[in-house]
C-alpha cells in the first residue's frame, strides 16, 4: 500500500472525527500540528485507523508513534 | 520539617554552600545527605520507609531488565508494582483496614484498647515518590529508558528534599540526567532560582496566610456558619488552594533550581481554563499528566473499540484514581467523579461551545466560560476539603443567600486589612502571571541595571516582611 493512499484516507478519517474539513496530513505531521488531536481524541482516530485498514496495534506501538509517518510505515509492515 | 522554618533555612543554606564547596562528583551525596537530614529529622520511620520503597525500586528496575524472556519481564515488574501499591493502599487506608478487622474480629477499638488503636501515620511524600517509582519502572519495563545504574543518583532523584513533600512528580528521563550533570554553577540559576522562592512565598504568606485561616475556621465547623459565608468560604477556597500549593511548589522549584536542577512547573494560569478539561493541563500538571500516562492512556487504549464511550469511561476512572491518590473516603472519589464526567461532558458537547462562542463573541463566552470552569471547580473542592461525604452534602445543602444579622457576616471574620491585601496580592499575581505568558519578565527583571534590580529587590523583600502571615507554615498538600 502506498504512502499516499494511507494518507488520503488517513485525511479523511481526521476530517471526519474532528468534524473538519480542512486537514491535510503529511508524513511529519504530529497531533500538535492538528488542531483537537489531543490524549482525548488520539485513542478513537486510532480505532478508526485500526478498523479502516483492518490492522491491530500494540500499546506499546502506538505509545511510540511519533508522526503520521510512523503510523503509515506501522500499517505498511502489518499488510506487508 | 516546613520550607517556612529556621530549621530549613539552616539546611539549606548549609546544603547549598557544602553543594557548591565540593567537587561536582561529590555534589549529589551532599544532596543525598541533606535529604536524608530533611526526612528524618519529620521522623525517621519516614525515613526507613522512603529508603525500603527506594532501594527495591532501584534492584527490582536492574532486575527487570536482566530478566531474560517477557514473561519472567513481566512477572518482576508486575510483582513490582503490586508491591509498590500494596505499601501506599496499606498506608492510605491503614484505619480503614484496622477497623474492618477489629469489627470482623469484634475486637475493641476504642482509643484506650491497646493492641489496634494505634493511629496510623502516613508516611510524608509516599504519594509522591511511589508514583515517580511506578512511571520509572514503567519506562524500563517498557523499554523507553534504562535503568539507573548508580544507587546515590536514584536515590536523589526518588529522595531530593526539594520535592520530597508534595512534588512535583518529577520523570526519571528529566531529573537524572541533571543530577549526574557535572555543570559549574550558573549564576542565572542562582538569581532566577531566589526569585522563584520570593513569589512562592509572596503566594503562601500574604495571600493564603491573610485568609487561610478564616476559610478554615468555616469548613472546620460549618454548622454556626451562615449559608452566604459557606458560599463565600466555598468561593475563596481554591484561590487559597491555588496560593497554598503553587506557592510551595513556586519554592521547591526555586530552590532546585539553586541546586541547577530543573524541576516540572506544576501549575500554568489554572484559573484562565475555560474548561475543566483545559483546567486540568494547567493544575497540578505532574500528577494530571502522570494519570493521563499511566492510567488514561492504557485504559482507553485497551478499551478503544468501545471508541467514544471509551474515552468517557476512562476519563471517569482515571479521575476517580485520582480523587483516590488524595486521600481514603468517598469524598476524595466524588472529587475525582466531578472531574470526569464534566469531561466527559465537555467532549461530548464541544461542538456546541463553539457554536456558543461564535453566538456570544469571544471576550464575552471566555469570561463566562472561566466563570463556570471555576464555579465548577470550586464546587468539587467542597468534597476534597470536607472529610466525608454527610459532612460536604450538609455544606451543600446549607449553602444558600441567607443573611443570618448583617452583610458584614460576608466577609467571613477576614479583617479589611486582609481581604485588602489577599485582594490586591492576587490581582497582582494573576496580572504577573498573564504578562509572564507573553514575556519572561524575571529574565526582563535580571537585566535591569543593578540600582533598579536591587531597589525592586528590597521593595519586594520589605512588602513581604511587613505583610506576610508567619505563622501559616503549614501546606494544605503536605497531608497527601
Amino acid at each position: 500500500m502506498e504512502t499516499t493512499d494511507i494518507l488520503d484516507k488517513m485525511n479523511s478519517i481526521l476530517n471526519t472525527i474532528l468534524k473538519q474539513d480542512t486537514i491535510q496530513l503529511t508524513e511529519s505531521t504530529t497531533a500538535q500540528d492538528v488542531e483537537g488531536w489531543d490524549s482525548l481524541t488520539h485513542m478513537v482516530i486510532i480505532a478508526d485507523i485500526e478498523t479502516f485498514f483492518d490492522v491491530q496495534f500494540s500499546f506499546r506501538e502506538i505509545a511510540k508513534f511519533k508522526n503520521v509517518g510512523d503510523i503509515c510505515k506501522a500499517i505498511q509492515a502489518k499488510k506487508g | 520539617m516546613s520550607f517556612i522554618s529556621l530549621e530549613f533555612l539552616i539546611l539549606f543554606v548549609c546544603t547549598f554552600v557544602l553543594y557548591y564547596a565540593v567537587k561536582s562528583t561529590y555534589r549529589r551525596y551532599v544532596l543525598l545527605f541533606a535529604s536524608a537530614i530533611f526526612i528524618g529529622l519529620n521522623h525517621y520511620f519516614f525515613l526507613m520507609t522512603a529508603l525500603v520503597v527506594t532501594i527495591g525500586t532501584f534492584v527490582s528496575a536492574i532486575s527487570i531488565n536482566k530478566a531474560e524472556g517477557q514473561t519472567k519481564r513481566k512477572r518482576r515488574y508486575q510483582l513490582t508494582i503490586v508491591s509498590l501499591i500494596a505499601i501506599w493502599f496499606g498506608f492510605r487506608y491503614s484505619n480503614e483496614i484496622l477497623q474492618l478487622v477489629c469489627q470482623l474480629l469484634s475486637i475493641d477499638n476504642s482509643p484506650d484498647a491497646t493492641l489496634f488503636s494505634t493511629h496510623w501515620i502516613f508516611p510524608l511524600g509516599l504519594s509522591f515518590y511511589t508514583f515517580q517509582a511506578i512511571s520509572y519502572l514503567t519506562e524500563v519495563y517498557w523499554e523507553e529508558e534504562q535503568p539507573e545504574k548508580d544507587l546515590s543518583t536514584f536515590m536523589v532523584y526518588m529522595l531530593f528534599f526539594m520535592k520530597f513533600l508534595a512534588g512535583p512528580i518529577e520523570r526519571s528521563a528529566d531529573l537524572l540526567p541533571q543530577i549526574q550533570n557535572k555543570d559549574k554553577v550558573q549564576y542565572n540559576n542562582l538569581v532566577r532560582g531566589s526569585q522563584m522562592i520570593w513569589i512562592g512565598l509572596f503566594k503562601k504568606l500574604i495571600i493564603s496566610g491573610s485568609i487561610c485561616s478564616y476559610i478554615d475556621s468555616i469548613y472546620n465547623a460549618p454548622q454556626p456558619a451562615s449559608g452566604i459565608q459557606l458560599i463565600v468560604a466555598g468561593l475563596l477556597y481554591p484561590l487559597d488552594l491555588y496560593a497554598d500549593f503553587s506557592g510551595y511548589t513556586d519554592m521547591a522549584l526555586g530552590g532546585a533550581l539553586m541546586f541547577g536542577l530543573k524541576l516540572t512547573p506544576n501549575f500554568n494560569r489554572p484559573f484562565g481554563a475555560y474548561t475543566i478539561t483545559d483546567f486540568w493541563r494547567r493544575w497540578h500538571i505532574s500528577l494530571s499528566f502522570w494519570v493521563r500516562d499511566y492510567i488514561y492512556q492504557p485504559l482507553s487504549m485497551s478499551m478503544r473499540k468501545l471508541k467514544q464511550n471509551a474515552i468517557y469511561l476512562s476519563l471517569i476512572i482515571t479521575f476517580i484514581c485520582m480523587g483516590m491518590w488524595h486521600g481514603a473516603g468517598w469524598n476524595f472519589i466524588i472529587y475525582g467523579f466531578i472531574q470526569g464526567v464534566v469531561m466527559s461532558y465537555e467532549i461530548k458537547t464541544s461542538k456546541l461551545r463553539s457554536k456558543l462562542q461564535g453566538f456570544l463573541g469571544r471576550p464575552l463566552y471566555g469570561t463566562l466560560a472561566i466563570l463556570r470552569t471555576y464555579l465548577i471547580f470550586a464546587f468539587s473542592l467542597i468534597f476534597f476539603r470536607l472529610e466525608t461525604v454527610s459532612e460536604a452534602v450538609y455544606y451543600i445543602r446549607s449553602m444558600s443567600f441567607h443573611i443570618d444579622s448583617s452583610w458584614k457576616e460576608i466577609s467571613i471574620g477576614i479583617p479589611d486589612h486582609n481581604l485588602i491585601v489577599a485582594g490586591l496580592a492576587l490581582l497582582l499575581l494573576f496580572v504577573f502571571e498573564y504578562l509572564s505568558s507573553k514575556r519572561d519578565l524575571l529574565e526582563i527583571l535580571s537585566k535591569q541595571r543593578a540600582v533598579i534590580r536591587w531597589t525592586i529587590y528590597f521593595i519586594l523583600a520589605l512588602a513581604l516582611l511587613s505583610l506576610g502571615q508567619f505563622g501559616s507554615d503549614n501546606f494544605i498538600y503536605l497531608q497527601f
